[in-house]
């Protein structure tokens, strides 16, 4: 369904540490060099890019938006949160069973260090 | 990548209208929920509307776009027309896009909240209907 999303940063190095730690865990890599003044991450199945709003103005963030990252095991989920709390994220719900997902799939929250809400979950559908 | 993906609305009468004629252009089923809508499958990814659950009013970030998978160039065509026709404001009209070595053709829209959104293909040779 998805081509990519793009998110807001105000700070790109503090984005790269915490999107290069957590989008490690769930197998990309950011594929542009530091000089492109962004960060893309890349897979078969879509693009997350990660920079200053085009058009000029601060980053800010929404309220009611979620971007759910897929994870391929419950431990990724895990491991996706803790990379990303030692990496200037904030904890908007641990690891565990979702009762509003599909078979209590396992997933977790984190706001990046813009605010953005992300999360991760291994789907069972 | 992606698991799913949630905008938030404050009217979820509007993001349903909105966002029914926007994915049935390009061939994705949804259903409705209480306090929104989804649409998609678990396997392909999933995209929601909902009222926020803080219940506070719903946002747009600036900085943020969601970009949607379209089969062909006729249906970015259809997703923009059915876009402006439901509520949705235009953020860039349909056309071929620069983006890289591969050719694509994609279109940009506001959803009634402001949410910005963008749906692309890849052009394997088919005309651009406009």
């Amino acid at each position: 369904m998805f081509t990519h999303a793009f998110l807001g940063s105000n700070d790109i190095e503090k984005s790269r540490t915490f999107y290069d730690a957590t989008m490690a865990e769930l197998g990309y890599t950011n594929v542009v060099p530091p000089e492109a003044g962004a960060l893309v991450y890349s897979g078969p199945t879509g693009t997350l890019v990660v920079g200053k709003p085009l058009n000029g103005e601060p980053a800010t963030v929404s309220n009611g938006h979620t971007l759910g990252l897929a994870a391929s095991d419950d431990e990724a989920v895990g491991r996706w949160h803790a990379a990303g709390l030692a990496a200037g994220g904030t904890c908007d719900g641990p690891p565990g069973p979702r009762e509003r997902a599909p078979n209590n799939s396992v997933g977790a929250y984190l706001r990046d260090p813009d605010g953005n809400k992300i999360c991760a979950f291994n789907m069972r559908p | 990548m992606y698991s799913h993906v949630m905008v938030g609305t404050s009217d979820p009468e509007q993001a349903r209208a909105f966002y029914d004629a926007t994915f049935a252009a390009l061939g994705v089923a949804g259903q409705h929920t209480p306090r929104g809508a989804f649409y998609g499958t678990p396997d392909g990814g999933m995209f929601g509307v909902a009222i926020p659950r803080d219940e506070q009013a719903a946002t747009h970030a600036n900085g943020g776009t969601i970009g949607f998978k379209a089969p062909d160039s006729a249906a970015v065509d259809a997703w923009h027309a059915a876009a402006l026709a439901n509520g949705g404001a235009c953020e860039g009209p349909p056309g071929p896009r620069e983006y890289g070595a591969v050719p694509l053709y994609g279109a940009y829209v506001r959803d009634p909240v402001g949410n910005k959104l963008c749906v692309f293909t890849v052009l394997q040779g088919d005309a651009p209907s406009s």
